[in-house]
């Protein structure tokens, strides 16, 4: 008992597992919560509703605001406030 | 038993972990930047190529057949072009086939503004698609990233439009009681307008 030789063995080993583990639960938490598709995937819902219509809105909801949805009117006087 | 001792206080490997974690966060983040700015490069280009199209089919010309020929010719023309072709047959980014028409009905725009006539391109960016180890993927699926280019440059009326209009307007003239002698008026046309 008063031997100390597998006493590193030991400690590398919990180490090691902690390590793993850690990393294992972190990605998995990566994985579950869609952190990367939030990153990509829910941006480009918006840059399609710039792209399409002007608007950084969704695409299918920025349809009403699309720019050409603005009434247009030319005069020589300047509009009145 | 001594080398045992010093193999197991040896630390050299200690930093592969992060190493191999950090190496793949930062190919992950340095994937995706290069994929939006090659998105946004190749919108912009399909971009004009959806406003050209709108040109053409906006001019006046024999009939709207004879307009939307004008535009699909158009956006051939600039959508083989071999500097665009790689980038839209490597996988990347696809193109659907180009749509000339009248959008009102989608759009549903007041009477002021009823003006969603143009070209629309499907898009889609299957390089924004990725399956990363580790940290799963950045959307969906491929189908994710899709969106329409579009231009709406409205349309002149064509030739056979005016002609049709002029002479519902003749008879409807005529309707009210007026007489026309077609060899005392000169007809000078440009569109037909």
């Amino acid at each position: 008992m008063n031997r100390q030789a597998g006493q590193i063995t030991v400690e590398a080993v919990l180490v090691l597992t902690i390590l793993v583990s850690t990393v294992f639960t972190g990605t998995r938490f990566l994985r579950d919560k869609q952190i990367l598709t939030k990153m990509v995937e829910r941006p480009w819902t918006y840059l399609a509703g710039m792209i399409e219509n002007g608007m950084w809105m969704p695409a299918a909801s920025s349809r009403g605001k699309h720019p050409n949805q603005l009434n247009r009117h030319g005069s020589p006087t300047g509009d009145t406030p | 038993m001594m080398q045992k001792a010093h193999l197991l206080n040896s630390q050299k490997g200690l930093l592969t972990l992060d190493f191999l974690f950090a190496s793949v966060m930062i190919f992950a983040f340095s994937a995706i930047l290069f994929s939006f700015a090659m998105t946004l490069s190749v919108v912009e280009v399909v971009q004009y190529v959806s406003y050209a199209a709108a040109r053409n089919y906006n001019l006046g010309h024999l009939d709207e057949d004879r307009q939307k020929e004008r535009a699909r010719q158009k956006f051939n023309q600039l959508i083989s072009n071999p500097a665009i072709v790689p980038m839209l047959n490597n996988g990347w980014f696809t193109v659907g086939e180009v749509q000339i028409d009248d959008f009102n009905d989608e759009y549903q725009p007041n009477p002021d503004s009823d003006n969603f006539v143009g070209v629309r391109i499907p898009f889609s960016a299957p390089i924004l698609y990725k399956r990363i180890p580790m940290l799963g993927t950045t959307g969906s699926d491929q189908d994710s990233f899709r969106t329409n280019i579009q231009s709406f440059l409205a349309r002149e009326p064509s030739f056979r439009e005016c002609q049709a209009f002029m002479s519902q307007r003749a008879q409807q003239m005529a309707a009210l009681g007026f007489s026309f002698d077609t060899n005392a008026v000169a007809i000078i046309m440009d569109n037909g307008c």
